[in-house]
């Protein structure tokens, strides 16, 4: 396959195949063995154009990790990433600046992710600079646009992270995320450290430019509230594994795999509803270490379903009702 | 009627004695009954519970009017060491933050068993003993071998249980908690909550849950106290509030969360917001502080502060409030 | 957006220079070494008497013959005169010793910070070796085995007083490198070279500048040590220097020792009084109130 291909609509904006990234651990002593976190663990999935596809999870499922290998800003240690069928997991050096211009990134904390030390407006320019794109004036005029863009004034380009809020510098940050006009952006709980309030708005701000840029999203988060209503397919994730997959409906509506049962009973305020009771008691406990894994399903150890078979045999992601993806022997016997 | 163990009435407090972070907020909360504070950041929900602990971050921070009564002693009136005396006895408070709220260089067991031995003269084997016990109350798990590990060893869900076990060790009538699951994970956080309400049906300790998030106050509050910009704009029964919210700020609130429903979505819908943000201190003007964010504000509403209108357990202070505007 | 702030800023730089202004102390230092600066560049012009030739009796207090206001030292040279044109070797070494120190503490500071793994490890057990050697002593053979000149000495300070900054700026690196504007930059294309000296660098300039100023001064003082331990260049004058020489006369001629000793005195506690305000300046937490 070739980079050169036109893409058919039915070519897939984004597809992963068998994502691995372990993180080797520091040894004690060079007579222990030498320890890996497996944190993204063999994880596949493909995104159709201008959708958005949410990754949930709760901390130390991979969800983050999985995002920036997809962007090559981590590094994988196995698996393929494909952007527009071409692959894109071996480009260095030039080939990778042109891939890397058609994909960017939301942080979630607005205040990191801005460099103190710069006004604003440099920051937005950064990526027209470093990657070359139009004369110096055409780049202003960019920048004053895309302010104008994300509901900032354009003088408002002069000023320093430090003066403005956390929802202006999210703005700030989405505007340098939309600088290259990329195609995909990649958005790492773009709302999590925003006041309720302020949530809302900046997610309005995303659907617009969604609609005017005509992106793709990639969308990860543990607000579960959110991510139905904003994302067309969801992979639930587990350390480092997705236990499932589904279109957002079927996935709020039939959840299947026993984790994202108790995800969605765990969510506060659904207990009136009679969701409550989903919650099992088994649920105590944290998850096991992600460098020393139970053999068979990660899950088992605090499944309220485990079965002998689930300790043993580590249960594949398969295709139940169409579209609808469990890793679970419960489930997929 | 059962007296409150905590009252707060009129508290005022003001930066630089001119501007007012707390304007005249009055709560209650009764035993065994869990009081709710929400709101945005900057709407002095934090600064409600500092005031109560008398833990003022910064010195050009004054209560300037009110008093908070815990069973009806004035706390305002105490010197500091007879304050000191009450806090992580009487009245107690947990963090966000577990990893930064306990000391690194500590074990567990000695934490926990200094917060027990501040207010008991016991020996360590009895102070072992008790946090054991405490421990075990706060569902974590084989309790005699995490008295020997160091904060860093633990999970957030099991350091903000070892923050409860320190909390509750004397035995508080009141129990303050700022945001405590906001850094944890949703299943974890699930967790915490039950053993909140366990601790409160075994002990009858009142709690005060601050938190920004409604899903939260439905799920353990009896009452809620919606603050704003320093005041309190709505308070009442929490189901009643959730259910009707009369004050716009509330409706806002309630409707710009989305939260998981059961209902099928086609593409990304447009969310409701509350438009702006919370006016910076020295930007309030004399009428109603959510005026230049409110829907159906009128030249009344940014002249005239609102009266605080009570309707049978339910207060509210807007001019439409009671009137009950457009359904949100 | 409902925020109207006023598009005017200052810039970073003025920001933390009118922080600097309103404190008393550093602005105190600064005057220090703003005269000592002065008097290294102009001193020599007003006041030409040579440091090295004898002009009075042996051990002339001060205040007693007027061609010597500060006394003269056991040869009779004048004390003042070697204040005077000892100013400019002592800063010339105190300047010298910091650059070298800057520039190779930082160059391997941020490479051992910025690539981390083996490169860290190497630059790091280098840094150990050399922080571990005895300073004086080493900074001593050196001279020794070299020739006690001027360059030699700055060059020995330099070489003992690295590790310690490029500690600093390693740890800054590490701290700042994990930061979400370093990635973003990052997923823009940018190189290893602009993420270090355009994005890194300058937010980590803070803590290696204050301690810039406190490495100028710890230099001189070290100057002042070898020159005292006879190790100085006994062709220029320096404020070590007149120490140094007149160390078999402290009981009975004070003002030897203890004028240059104020001197340099003096100009470690400017020194030290201006990194003391550029820490509180440069320190945005700190500011905000």
């Amino acid at each position: 396959m070739t980079g050169s291909e036109i893409a058919t609509p039915s070519l897939p904006k984004i597809e992963v195949c068998d994502l691995r990234v372990e993180f080797p651990l520091r040894r004690r002593s060079f007579l222990d063995k030498p320890a890996v976190v497996h944190a993204v663990d063999g994880v596949s999935f493909a995104i159709r154009r201008n959708t958005v596809f949410g990754i949930v999870g709760e901390s130390g499922s991979g969800k983050t990790t999985t995002a920036l290998a997809i962007m090559r800003l981590q590094a994988a240690t196995g698996g393929r990433v494909l952007l527009d069928g071409a692959d894109i997991t071996d480009l260095t050096g030039d080939a990778l600046r042109a891939v890397r211009r058609r994909m960017q990134i939301i942080f979630q904390d607005p205040y990191s992710s801005l460099n103190p030390r710069r006004r604003v407006g440099a920051a937005v320019r950064e990526p027209l600079d470093l990657m070359g794109i139009g004369t110096s004036a055409e780049r202003e005029e960019t920048v004053a646009r895309l302010f104008a863009r994300v509901g900032l004034s354009p003088a408002q380009r002069a000023l320093f992270p430090h003066q403005f809020s956390g929802g202006q510098r999210q703005r700030i940050g989405i505007a340098r995320a939309l600088a290259s006009q990329p195609e995909v952006v990649v958005c790492d709980e773009p709302v999590s450290a925003l006041d309720v309030a302020v949530q809302a708005q900046i997610l309005n701000l995303m659907r617009e430019i969604r609609d005017d840029f005509g992106l793709t999203y990639v969308f990860v988060s543990h607000n579960l509230g959110v991510v139905q209503r904003v994302c067309d397919e969801i992979a639930v994730m587990y350390l480092g594994r997705i236990v499932e997959r589904a279109d957002r409906n079927a996935l709020f509506t039939r959840p299947q795999h026993p984790y994202t049962r108790a995800l969605l009973a765990a969510v506060p305020g659904r207990q009136e509803a009679g969701h409550r009771a989903e919650l099992p008691a088994t649920l105590a406990g944290d998850p096991p270490s992600p460098v020393d894994l139970p053999p068979g399903c990660r899950f088992a150890s605090r499944c309220p379903y485990a079965m002998p078979r689930c300790l043993s045999e580590e249960p594949a992601l398969r295709e139940g009702a169409p579209q609808h993806f469990v890793a679970c022997h419960l489930v997929n016997p | 009627m059962q007296d409150p163990v905590l009252k707060v009435d009129g508290l005022s407090v003001t930066f630089r004695s001119s501007l007012a972070i707390l304007d005249d907020v009055s709560l209650e909360v009764r035993r065994g009954q869990t009081l709710g504070i929400v709101g945005e950041s900057g709407c002095g929900k934090s600064m409600t519970a500092l005031a109560i602990m008398r833990l003022m971050p910064s010195a050009a921070l004054k209560v300037s009017g009110g008093d908070i009564r815990l069973n009806g002693e004035n706390l305002l009136a105490l010197d500091e060491e007879a304050m000191r005396a009450i806090r992580g006895s009487r009245a107690a408070m947990i963090f966000q933050d577990p990893m930064t709220s306990l000391n690194p260089l500590f074990t567990v067991g000695n934490q926990v068993g200094e917060s027990i031995r501040k207010n008991r003269q016991i020996d360590r084997a009895e102070a072992r003993q008790i946090t054991v016990d405490l421990l075990k109350a706060v569902g974590l798990p084989d309790p005699e071998r995490h008295l020997d590990y160091y904060p860093h060893q633990l999970s957030g869900g099991k350091r903000q249980r070892v923050m409860i076990a320190m909390a509750i060790a004397g035995n508080p009538d009141v129990l303050i908690a700022d945001e405590p699951t906001t850094a944890l994970d949703v299943t974890v956080q699930a967790q915490i909550f039950q053993v909140l309400r366990d601790m409160q049906a075994a002990s009858g300790t009142a709690i005060v849950l601050i938190t920004h998030d409604m899903g939260a106050i439905s799920e353990m509050a009896d009452r809620v106290a919606v603050m704003y910009a320093g005041r309190v704009v709505e308070e009442g029964p929490a189901d009643e509030i959730l259910a009707a919210p009369r004050h716009p700020y509330t409706r806002g609130l309630v409707s710009c969360i989305p939260r998981v429903s059961d209902e099928a979505f086609d593409g990304w819908p447009e969310l409701p917001v509350i438009p702006g943000t919370v006016p910076d201190l020295d930007k309030r003007g004399a009428g109603c502080h959510f005026a230049p964010r409110c829907p159906l504000a009128d030249d009344r509403c940014a002249a005239r502060r609102p009266p605080v209108l009570q309707d049978g357990e339910r207060r509210c202070a807007c001019w439409y409030g009671m009137a009950g505007g457009p359904a949100a | 957006m409902s925020d109207s702030r006023s598009p005017e800023v200052p810039s970073p730089l003025r920001e933390a220079w009118a922080a600097f202004l309103r404190n008393r102390a550093g602005v105190f230092g600064l005057a220090i070494i703003a005269a000592l600066i002065f008097l290294a560049l102009f001193g020599p012009l007003i006041y030409p008497v040579d440091p090295f030739e004898i002009v009075a009796a042996p051990l002339t207090p001060p205040a007693e013959n007027a061609r010597v206001p500060f006394g003269s030292d056991y040869l009779g040279r004048d004390i003042l005169s070697g204040i005077v044109h000892g100013a400019r070797v002592t800063l010339f070494v105190g300047g010298a010793a910091a650059a070298m120190t800057v520039v190779i503490g930082v160059l391997v500071g941020a490479a051992a910070g910025y690539w981390g793994g083996r490169t860290d490890r190497f630059l790091m057990r280098m840094t150990e070796f050399f922080q571990v050697l005895p300073a004086l002593l080493f900074a001593m053979a050196l001279v020794t085995l070299l020739s006690p000149s001027i360059p030699i000495i700055a060059t020995a300070i330099g070489v003992v007083s690295w590790p310690a900054m490029a500690r600093l700026t390693r740890a800054e690196f590490l701290r700042i490198k994990s930061q979400n504007y370093v990635t973003a930059a990052r997923s823009s294309g940018a190189g290893d070279l602009y993420l270090i000296t355009r994005v890194i660098l300058p937010n980590a300039a803070a803590p290696l500048i204050v301690s810039t100023a406190l490495v100028v001064g710890m230099a001189i003082l070290f100057e002042a040590g070898l020159s005292f331990l006879g190790l100085g260049d006994a062709n220029v004058m320096s404020w070590g220097l007149i120490i140094g020489s007149n160390r078999d006369y402290v009981i009975d001629a004070w003002w030897t020792v203890t004028i240059p000793g104020l001197a340099i005195f003096f100009t470690v506690l400017g020194l030290s009084l201006i990194g003391d305000g550029l820490n509180d300046a440069l320190n945005p937490n700190l500011r905000e109130r």
